[in-house]
């Protein structure tokens, strides 16, 4: 026999915090904060420090899927922004990238690495999204 | 691509709000498709010409016909 679990509005109150894109975003900067600390705060053996490197791994993972559903619930237009902002975040990005590897051949020192990558790519796509919104305001 | 839409909302005396949650999408997106901002999906656009009992070439057409 099949038992369906209750789903009530608090349930779908509880679903829809688990699967609030800025939320798992938010909760995703604390664990990747987190686990630095406890990696150098803490003795851990070889395994022990694999199995908490990967926590953050996990979640991202979690909030890909949890993008990839919000993107899926946006209407049309929302979609489009979406998509759009994206894709100039990411040109910009890549353009920032090859300026920077240019400007390090002449000697000009620009005192950001890839690991700064995806902090770039956030204002990026903040800039994008609310340039690309206002074309449909 | 022209439309009718926001005639066709003021007909029947429905915000954009109200037009949005019938059709269940955003109020930018109704302000988009009035403002010809954004063409819709045939989708939408049967969706559309569906709730207000019209055809799609009544509700939208393509720029320089006349309606």
């Amino acid at each position: 026999m099949v038992s369906s679990a209750p789903c009530g509005p608090a349930d779908n109150d509880r679903a829809r915090l688990m699967t609030h894109p800025y939320l798992a975003t938010g909760a995703l900067a604390a664990c990747v904060l987190l686990t630095s600390l406890a990696l150098e705060a803490l003795t851990l053996p070889p395994a022990g420090r694999i199995a908490v490197g990967l926590v953050p791994v996990l979640a991202a993972a979690y909030v890909v899927r949890v993008m990839a559903r919000w993107v899926r619930g946006l209407d049309e237009l929302e979609r489009k922004i979406v998509a759009e902002s994206l894709a100039l975040a990411y040109g910009a990005a890549i353009l920032l990238a090859v300026g920077a590897n240019y400007l390090d051949k002449i000697d000009i020192r620009v005192p950001l690495g890839w690991e700064d990558g995806w902090m770039i790519l956030m204002f990026l796509y903040l800039a994008a999204y609310a340039l690309t919104s206002r074309r449909y305001q | 691509m022209r439309n009718r839409l926001r005639v066709l909302r003021a007909e029947r005396d429905w915000s954009q709000a109200e037009l949005a949650e019938r059709l269940r999408v955003s109020r930018q997106t109704v302000n988009a498709l009035e403002t010809g901002k954004y063409n819709p999906s045939l989708s939408l656009a049967f969706d559309i010409a569906a709730l207000f009992g019209l055809r799609i070439e009544d509700v939208f057409q393509p720029n320089g016909e006349d309606g």
